[in-house]
Protein backbone atom coordinates (compact mmCIF):
# COMPACT_ATOMS: atom_id res chain seq x y z
CA UNK A 1 0.00 0.00 0.00
CA UNK A 2 2.94 2.38 0.79
CA UNK A 3 4.72 1.24 -2.05
CA UNK A 4 1.46 2.12 -4.08
CA UNK A 5 1.55 5.46 -2.70
CA UNK A 6 4.98 6.53 -3.13
CA UNK A 7 4.60 5.12 -6.88
CA UNK A 8 1.67 7.56 -7.49
CA UNK A 9 3.94 9.86 -5.93
CA UNK A 10 6.42 9.85 -7.98
CA UNK A 11 4.89 10.11 -11.25
CA UNK A 12 2.73 13.26 -10.07
CA UNK A 13 6.11 14.60 -9.10
CA UNK A 14 7.57 13.66 -12.21
CA UNK A 15 4.58 15.18 -14.33
CA UNK A 16 4.61 18.63 -12.11
CA UNK A 17 8.43 18.55 -13.05
CA UNK A 18 8.10 17.91 -16.77
CA UNK A 19 4.79 20.80 -16.47
CA UNK A 20 7.34 23.27 -14.75
CA UNK A 21 10.34 22.71 -17.26
CA UNK A 22 8.43 23.21 -20.41
CA UNK A 23 6.48 25.94 -18.81
CA UNK A 24 10.17 27.13 -17.90
CA UNK A 25 11.36 27.10 -21.89
CA UNK A 26 7.86 28.58 -23.33
CA UNK A 27 8.26 31.63 -21.08
CA UNK A 28 12.02 31.70 -21.54
CA UNK A 29 11.31 32.12 -25.44
CA UNK A 30 8.55 34.41 -24.98
CA UNK A 31 11.11 36.41 -22.70
CA UNK A 32 13.90 36.16 -25.52
CA UNK A 33 12.12 37.11 -28.22
CA UNK A 34 10.45 40.25 -26.71
CA UNK A 35 13.90 41.60 -25.80
CA UNK A 36 15.28 41.21 -28.87
CA UNK A 37 12.47 42.12 -31.17
CA UNK A 38 10.94 44.75 -27.99
CA UNK A 39 7.86 46.88 -28.88
CA UNK A 40 6.36 47.54 -32.68
CA UNK A 41 6.23 50.74 -33.66
CA UNK A 42 2.72 52.17 -33.87
CA UNK A 43 1.46 51.87 -37.07
CA UNK A 44 0.10 54.69 -38.81
CA UNK A 45 -3.25 55.10 -39.95
CA UNK A 46 -3.00 57.92 -42.51
CA UNK A 47 -3.61 56.57 -45.94
CA UNK A 48 -0.60 56.90 -48.29
CA UNK A 49 -2.76 57.17 -51.91
CA UNK A 50 0.41 58.11 -54.58
CA UNK A 51 2.07 61.04 -52.73
CA UNK A 52 -0.60 62.08 -50.75
CA UNK A 53 -0.82 61.40 -47.35
CA UNK A 54 -4.39 61.43 -46.62
CA UNK A 55 -5.74 61.13 -42.80
CA UNK A 56 -9.08 59.28 -44.02
CA UNK A 57 -9.26 57.03 -46.89
CA UNK A 58 -10.72 58.47 -49.81
CA UNK A 59 -14.33 58.57 -49.91
CA UNK A 60 -15.69 61.44 -52.28
CA UNK A 61 -14.37 63.07 -55.48
CA UNK A 62 -12.05 65.75 -55.76
CA UNK A 63 -14.23 67.99 -56.86
CA UNK A 64 -16.81 67.60 -54.09
CA UNK A 65 -13.74 67.88 -51.91
CA UNK A 66 -12.95 71.64 -53.34
CA UNK A 67 -16.24 72.51 -52.65
CA UNK A 68 -16.48 72.26 -49.06
CA UNK A 69 -13.67 73.68 -46.67
CA UNK A 70 -11.05 72.22 -47.50
CA UNK A 71 -6.96 72.06 -47.62
CA UNK A 72 -6.18 71.10 -51.14
CA UNK A 73 -2.26 70.77 -51.97
CA UNK A 74 -0.13 69.46 -54.68
CA UNK A 75 2.44 66.87 -54.34
CA UNK A 76 5.18 65.28 -56.54
CA UNK A 77 7.15 61.69 -56.69
CA UNK A 78 9.38 60.21 -58.45
CA UNK A 79 10.22 63.08 -60.90
CA UNK A 80 6.88 61.61 -62.65
CA UNK A 81 4.17 61.34 -60.39
CA UNK A 82 1.58 64.07 -59.53
CA UNK A 83 -1.16 64.37 -57.26
CA UNK A 84 -3.68 66.86 -56.34
CA UNK A 85 -4.35 65.97 -52.82
CA UNK A 86 -7.84 67.22 -50.62
CA UNK A 87 -9.33 66.81 -47.28
CA UNK A 88 -12.37 68.54 -46.09
CA UNK A 89 -12.99 69.01 -42.12
CA UNK A 90 -9.59 70.16 -41.14
CA UNK A 91 -10.14 72.77 -38.25
CA UNK A 92 -9.64 69.90 -35.45
CA UNK A 93 -6.45 68.51 -33.91
CA UNK A 94 -4.48 66.72 -36.19
CA UNK A 95 -6.41 64.37 -37.54
CA UNK A 96 -9.17 63.91 -35.96
CA UNK A 97 -11.40 66.72 -37.40
CA UNK A 98 -11.08 65.19 -40.79
CA UNK A 99 -14.08 63.36 -42.89
CA UNK A 100 -13.70 63.70 -46.21
CA UNK A 101 -10.79 63.09 -48.07
CA UNK A 102 -9.92 62.87 -52.24
CA UNK A 103 -7.06 63.24 -54.50
CA UNK A 104 -6.31 62.69 -58.05
CA UNK A 105 -2.61 61.40 -60.00
CA UNK A 106 -1.82 61.46 -63.20
CA UNK A 107 2.24 60.90 -64.62
CA UNK A 108 4.23 63.12 -66.92
CA UNK B 1 15.78 11.71 -22.04
CA UNK B 2 13.29 14.71 -20.48
CA UNK B 3 16.19 16.94 -20.16
CA UNK B 4 17.51 16.33 -23.56
CA UNK B 5 13.96 16.91 -24.75
CA UNK B 6 13.85 20.06 -23.62
CA UNK B 7 17.30 20.80 -24.20
CA UNK B 8 16.48 20.24 -27.86
CA UNK B 9 12.98 22.14 -27.91
CA UNK B 10 15.03 25.47 -25.97
CA UNK B 11 17.60 25.35 -28.98
CA UNK B 12 14.91 24.96 -31.68
CA UNK B 13 13.19 27.72 -30.09
CA UNK B 14 16.19 30.08 -30.06
CA UNK B 15 16.99 28.83 -33.72
CA UNK B 16 13.50 30.30 -34.83
CA UNK B 17 14.03 33.51 -32.98
CA UNK B 18 17.47 34.06 -34.00
CA UNK B 19 16.10 33.50 -37.68
CA UNK B 20 13.27 36.31 -37.63
CA UNK B 21 15.52 38.76 -35.93
CA UNK B 22 18.15 38.39 -38.91
CA UNK B 23 14.92 38.82 -41.07
CA UNK B 24 13.62 41.57 -39.39
CA UNK B 25 17.25 42.92 -39.47
CA UNK B 26 17.87 42.78 -43.19
CA UNK B 27 14.49 43.89 -43.93
CA UNK B 28 14.77 47.21 -41.76
CA UNK B 29 18.29 47.79 -43.51
CA UNK B 30 16.53 47.51 -47.09
CA UNK B 31 15.48 51.09 -48.19
CA UNK B 32 10.95 51.46 -47.89
CA UNK B 33 11.61 52.66 -51.89
CA UNK B 34 13.68 51.08 -54.27
CA UNK B 35 14.93 54.64 -55.95
CA UNK B 36 14.26 58.00 -54.97
CA UNK B 37 14.30 60.51 -58.41
CA UNK B 38 17.30 62.67 -58.59
CA UNK B 39 15.51 64.58 -61.09
CA UNK B 40 15.16 68.43 -60.26
CA UNK B 41 12.85 70.42 -62.19
CA UNK B 42 11.89 74.13 -62.56
CA UNK B 43 8.41 74.81 -61.41
CA UNK B 44 6.42 76.99 -63.92
CA UNK B 45 3.65 79.53 -63.39
CA UNK B 46 5.20 81.05 -59.97
CA UNK B 47 5.65 84.58 -58.94
CA UNK B 48 9.50 84.69 -59.67
CA UNK B 49 11.74 88.36 -59.03
CA UNK B 50 8.80 88.63 -56.55
CA UNK B 51 9.76 90.78 -53.15
CA UNK B 52 7.71 89.22 -50.17
CA UNK B 53 4.74 92.00 -48.99
CA UNK B 54 5.17 89.88 -45.49
CA UNK B 55 8.48 87.69 -44.16
CA UNK B 56 7.74 85.08 -41.61
CA UNK B 57 10.42 85.76 -38.40
CA UNK B 58 11.27 82.53 -38.31
CA UNK B 59 12.95 82.11 -41.43
CA UNK B 60 16.72 83.09 -42.38
CA UNK B 61 17.38 86.68 -43.71
CA UNK B 62 15.56 86.72 -47.23
CA UNK B 63 18.84 88.09 -48.93
CA UNK B 64 20.18 84.18 -49.46
CA UNK B 65 18.17 81.31 -48.44
CA UNK B 66 16.19 78.34 -49.96
CA UNK B 67 12.97 77.42 -48.52
CA UNK B 68 12.47 73.65 -48.77
CA UNK B 69 8.38 73.66 -48.93
CA UNK B 70 6.97 70.42 -47.04
CA UNK B 71 3.12 69.33 -46.89
CA UNK B 72 1.97 67.62 -43.77
CA UNK B 73 -0.81 66.01 -46.81
CA UNK B 74 2.35 65.03 -48.97
CA UNK B 75 4.19 61.53 -48.34
CA UNK B 76 7.19 62.44 -50.77
CA UNK B 77 7.39 65.25 -48.20
CA UNK B 78 8.18 62.97 -45.88
CA UNK B 79 10.93 61.36 -46.99
CA UNK B 80 12.63 64.71 -47.67
CA UNK B 81 12.23 65.51 -44.10
CA UNK B 82 14.00 62.62 -43.56
CA UNK B 83 16.97 63.09 -45.86
CA UNK B 84 17.40 66.53 -43.98
CA UNK B 85 18.13 65.09 -40.70
CA UNK B 86 19.33 61.78 -40.96
CA UNK B 87 19.31 60.24 -44.53
CA UNK B 88 22.11 61.86 -45.06
CA UNK B 89 21.43 65.12 -42.65
CA UNK B 90 21.84 68.69 -44.09
CA UNK B 91 22.70 70.30 -40.62
CA UNK B 92 25.70 72.24 -42.72
CA UNK B 93 23.01 73.62 -45.34
CA UNK B 94 22.83 76.97 -43.56
CA UNK B 95 20.72 78.53 -46.44
CA UNK B 96 18.07 76.32 -45.76
CA UNK B 97 14.93 76.66 -43.98
CA UNK B 98 11.60 74.59 -43.89
CA UNK B 99 8.24 75.65 -44.29
CA UNK B 100 5.42 73.19 -43.55
CA UNK B 101 2.03 74.20 -45.50
CA UNK B 102 -0.44 72.47 -43.52
CA UNK B 103 -4.27 72.21 -42.68
CA UNK B 104 -3.94 72.88 -39.45
CA UNK B 105 -0.75 74.76 -36.97
CA UNK B 106 -1.18 71.39 -34.61
CA UNK B 107 -0.79 69.20 -37.29
CA UNK B 108 1.98 71.04 -38.81
CA UNK B 109 3.50 71.47 -35.07
CA UNK B 110 3.35 67.46 -35.48
CA UNK B 111 4.85 66.94 -38.52
CA UNK B 112 7.94 69.31 -37.24
CA UNK B 113 8.55 67.16 -33.81
CA UNK B 114 7.77 63.88 -35.47
CA UNK B 115 10.82 64.42 -38.44
CA UNK B 116 12.98 66.20 -36.30
CA UNK B 117 12.87 69.38 -38.31
CA UNK B 118 13.03 72.18 -35.19
CA UNK B 119 16.95 72.14 -36.38
CA UNK B 120 16.49 73.90 -38.98
CA UNK B 121 14.55 77.77 -38.98
CA UNK B 122 11.08 77.11 -39.81
CA UNK B 123 7.52 77.94 -40.85
CA UNK B 124 4.06 76.57 -40.30
CA UNK B 125 2.33 77.80 -42.88
CA UNK B 126 -1.66 77.36 -42.25
CA UNK B 127 -3.31 76.42 -45.63
CA UNK B 128 -0.28 76.98 -47.32
CA UNK B 129 -1.44 80.82 -47.46
CA UNK B 130 1.62 82.45 -47.29
CA UNK B 131 3.17 80.21 -50.05
CA UNK B 132 0.66 80.64 -52.53
CA UNK B 133 -0.34 83.83 -51.92
CA UNK B 134 2.93 85.05 -52.39
CA UNK B 135 4.63 83.16 -54.78
CA UNK B 136 1.78 81.09 -55.96
CA UNK B 137 3.39 77.91 -54.69
CA UNK B 138 0.89 75.03 -54.56
CA UNK B 139 3.13 71.86 -54.61
CA UNK B 140 5.47 70.30 -52.67
CA UNK B 141 8.34 69.21 -51.84
CA UNK B 142 9.36 72.19 -53.88
CA UNK B 143 12.33 74.49 -53.41
CA UNK B 144 11.92 78.11 -53.38
CA UNK B 145 16.05 79.85 -54.12
CA UNK B 146 15.75 83.47 -52.88
CA UNK B 147 18.67 86.36 -53.66
CA UNK B 148 18.91 90.12 -52.94
CA UNK B 149 14.70 89.67 -51.28
CA UNK B 150 13.39 88.56 -54.39
CA UNK B 151 12.65 84.71 -55.51
CA UNK B 152 14.56 84.36 -57.86
CA UNK B 153 13.87 80.63 -58.75
CA UNK B 154 11.45 77.57 -57.69
CA UNK B 155 11.99 73.32 -57.91
CA UNK B 156 10.60 70.52 -57.32
CA UNK B 157 12.71 67.65 -56.04
CA UNK B 158 12.49 64.43 -54.35
CA UNK B 159 16.34 64.25 -53.56
CA UNK B 160 17.92 66.83 -51.42
CA UNK B 161 21.51 66.36 -51.64
CA UNK B 162 20.65 66.09 -55.52
CA UNK B 163 18.52 69.37 -55.05
CA UNK B 164 22.26 71.13 -53.45
CA UNK B 165 24.16 69.49 -56.31
CA UNK B 166 21.74 71.24 -58.87
CA UNK B 167 21.92 74.97 -56.73
CA UNK B 168 25.46 74.54 -56.58
CA UNK B 169 26.24 74.80 -60.22
CA UNK B 170 22.96 76.20 -61.16
CA UNK B 171 22.83 80.21 -61.58
CA UNK B 172 19.15 81.07 -59.60
CA UNK B 173 17.60 82.89 -62.04
CA UNK B 174 14.63 82.85 -64.31
CA UNK B 175 16.70 82.45 -67.17
CA UNK B 176 17.71 78.59 -65.97
CA UNK B 177 17.27 75.47 -68.27
CA UNK B 178 14.13 73.44 -67.63
CA UNK B 179 16.22 70.99 -65.67
CA UNK B 180 18.85 71.34 -63.20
Amino acid sequence: MTEQHSAADGGRKSRIRRRRFLSGIGGGGLAAAAVIFGKPAAASTNVVKGCCNLCVTPNTSLSNCEALVHYVWGCTEEGSLHCVCCEVGTTGQSCSGVSQSAYDCFYN
Amino acid sequence: MLFVFGFALLVLAAAVVVLFAMLAELASRLPDRPRRSMTIRRLDGLRLERAPDAWPGGLPARDHSVLLVLSTICSSCEDVARQLVSDPGHADWTAAAVVVSTADRIRGAEFVTQFGLERFPHFIDEGGKWVSGEFGVQTSPAALVFGGGRLRSAYEFNDVAALRAALDRAPHTEHEKEEV
